[in-house]
């Protein structure tokens, strides 16, 4: 049985002292480990967005649970992440059958609506980042103590899928448009090693949004390759899972279709973290719609498998021909006949 | 159970007949849009496929990145249409792609008259096609904006000497930064940025919303500046091979991006807003007319010497700001 119940009444207490610090330490000493550990998003994604509120009123002014708020504000953007992409999948689904033209519209709406609320929930994640540790990617790196670099990669990575959000949602937030930018420079404040090379894949990723930002003579997308190749023996293919979100961004589809390949046989060959079990569930979820959306688009529906691709080559026919020649389930040849005897010459 | 499936398959087999796509016509569509899939112009593009839906063509939409490799894609047949900015699209057709000429439309209110112009208008429309190619529709990015490094120089005679980055691939650019006397520097859209920034070259031009993915607040610290007039009317246009298309869809998409020419426009009003105050340079009324006359006179010799702009287009633009503005000096000499 889950251990969460109890973290939030603990969590409750905790508040009640209106300690930021304490609260971020309870955070990163105990309910990041509890909810790392398990590999459910929905639940995470559900325990973020209750919590973020609670803990907001932790603090006063600008001393707030900084910490606790980007795990919880990134957390409850998975959710409205995952409603954007239902309602993108059901409007895939829609324009398949093409038979109801009102209700696609419908089911864009509804996802432009789901992006704009994930982009304001990880909008907020990276302005708790901010706020916590100063400007990402100006001046040095910030000290981060025990396991803080996973809560600055993940402020990183919302403040990225923030400018995507608002953009696919309509820019109604004006998340701003340097962040990749800042965010390509702050990776190097993460041990790349420790976080399971996301931070490689993260910078590559950056490089290759922003057109001649990479390091003269890198090239982005090989290096995206790279890092995401090396995330899959950590147990936390975080680096494949952003290869492919970037990727189809790009409609790069040989990318894409590599990558999902390469993720699927990677979880199912390859060892799982069970620390972070859930970032490895969040990166395959992430490869999974997109896999998803690649179906829906060519045959209506999801994938089964999401190594399998759509358009995959038909299995190449056996060879040789095991049914050539003989019949193997035919019935027995018959015997050679003797030639009729011919009456006329019958003496 | 047997019995049951076999029941079944019939059922099935008529599903599957009765249900076929809806669609009279498959389409495959190259969108250029510089954030790709979730950007506003790919966005912009999917409500436009869903219209699309309804006049029977089902578009399947390919995001891209790069510009090039759209437009290349095109060329080699791997889509029916493109989206790409009109001056990428040049060589289909001169008469669409110099709706981006130089200085030609001062204001976004002229690019959105000579939008819905050509949306209703047959006699534009007819010219919208070059064999094959037809373009069907227009999308404001934003004006082009002379980016300073030093922001006292900002009269044309004080270009003269600036090392000015032109994109390799534009024509119209470098006859200007030659006729001020400034000096080319070429560049692409990777290094245009960084050679700002680094301080490789004076000046460059670009739309606002370059601003902020490029950084070149880094660029225009400590004295730089914007001149606050355009270059030109940068556009993303939609190409197609028209005889893949139904007869009318060109009409039916041309008012369709007439009518949803604000939805970009807002966009384009946005970034430029993002950008601090303290950058633009407003140019004083009285030193205008420099301006426009060094943009007249670059858009002659490119009509003239380098037949890059069309002369149809050009009087158009003519008409239309001398429609806008009788007092003009151009109304009267008719250059155009």
């Amino acid at each position: 049985m889950s251990k969460l119940p109890a973290v939030a009444s603990a969590f409750t207490v905790l508040l009640l002292c209106g300690c930021s610090r304490t609260v971020d330490r309870y955070t990163m000493e105990r309910v990041v480990p509890q909810a790392g550990a398990m590999g459910d998003v929905d639940r995470a994604c559900a325990l973020g967005a209750s919590m973020g509120h609670v803990l907001a009123s932790a603090g006063r002014g600008d001393k707030q649970p900084h910490l606790a708020l980007v795990i919880a504000e990134t957390t409850a953007g998975f959710c409205a992440e995952g409603e954007a992409w239902e309602a993108e999948l059901e409007a895939a689904r829609l324009m398949f059958r093409g038979d109801d033209l009102p209700a696609v519209q419908d089911a864009r709406i509804r996802e432009a609506r789901a992006h704009a609320q994930a982009a304001q929930r990880f909008l907020s994640s990276w302005e708790h980042l901010v706020a916590h540790y100063g400007p990402v990617g100006t001046g040095p790196c910030p000290e981060l103590a025990g396991d803080e670099g996973i809560v600055y990669l993940l402020g990183m990575y919302a403040g990225v899928n923030a400018l995507l959000h608002d953009r696919a949602g309509g820019g109604g937030l004006g998340v701003p448009m340097d962040i990749p930018v800042a965010v390509a420079r702050g990776t190097e404040c993460v041990d790349d090693e420790q976080w399971w090379h996301a931070p490689w894949a993260m910078r590559a990723a950056a490089w290759a949004m922003v057109p001649g930002m990479a390091p003269e003579g890198v090239e982005p997308w090989a290096e995206l390759e790279a890092a995401a190749l090396a995330s899959e023996s950590t147990g936390v293919r975080l680096g494949r899972g952003l290869q492919v979100l970037v990727a189809a961004n790009a409609g790069r589809d040989a990318d894409v279709a590599h990558a999902l390949v390469a993720h699927a046989a990677a979880n199912d060959a390859g060892p799982v973290d069970s620390t972070w079990a859930l970032l490895d569930e969040y990166s395959r979820l992430v490869s999974l719609h997109e896999a998803d959306l690649m179906w829906t688009a060519a045959k209506g529906h999801r994938c089964a498998d999401m190594g399998v691709l759509p358009n995959a080559p038909a299995r190449a026919d056996p060879a040789p021909d095991p049914f050539a020649g003989d019949d193997p389930f035919g019935a027995p040849p018959a015997p050679p006949s003797t030639p009729p005897s011919d009456p006329e010459t019958t003496p | 159970m047997k019995i049951r499936i076999a029941l079944l398959l019939p059922l099935l087999a008529l599903v599957a007949l009765i249900s076929p796509r809806a669609f009279a016509v498959d389409r495959t569509l190259c969108v250029y849009d510089p954030i790709g899939r979730a950007g506003d112009y790919y966005r912009i593009m999917e409500e436009f496929s869903v219209a699309a839906a309804g006049w029977g063509v089902s578009l399947t939409l390919k995001a891209y990145t790069d510009e090039e490799t759209a437009s290349r894609d095109y060329e080699a047949g791997h889509c029916d249409g493109v989206l790409a900015t009109g001056v990428r699209l040049q060589r289909f057709n001169r008469f669409p792609s110099t709706l981006e000429a130089m200085g030609a439309l001062p204001t976004y209110d002229h690019l959105r008259s000579m939008v819905d112009a050509m949306a209703k208008y047959p006699s534009a429309a007819a010219r919208l096609r070059a064999g094959d190619h037809q373009t069907i529709g227009f999308i404001p990015v934003g004006a082009a904006y002379l980016f300073l490094q030093d922001r006292s120089r900002d009269t044309v005679s004080e270009l003269a000497g600036l090392r000015v980055a032109t994109m390799d691939y534009d024509k119209a650019s470098p006859v200007m930064v030659d006729r001020v006397g400034a000096i080319r520097v070429g560049a692409d859209l990777g290094s245009l940025g960084p050679k700002f920034n680094n301080g490789d070259v004076d000046a460059c031009y670009m739309s606002a919303g370059g601003y902020r993915p490029f950084e070149l607040s880094r660029g225009l610290e400590p004295s730089g500046g914007i001149l606050r007039y355009p270059l030109a009317q940068a556009t993303l246009q939609l190409l197609v091979r028209a005889p893949q298309f139904p007869d009318d869809f060109s009409g039916e998409s041309l008012t369709w991006f007439s009518e949803h020419f604000d939805d970009g426009l807002k966009l384009v009003e946005a970034i430029e807003a993002d950008i601090p105050a303290k950058y633009w340079i407003d140019i004083p009324p009285d030193r205008i007319a420099e301006f426009d006359e060094l943009f007249l006179q670059t858009r002659l010799k490119l009509r003239d010497e380098h037949k890059a702009y069309d002369t149809h287009m050009l009087s158009a633009m003519r008409k239309l700001r001398c429609s806008m503005d009788a007092t003009r000096p151009e109304c009267a000499e008719g250059l155009e």
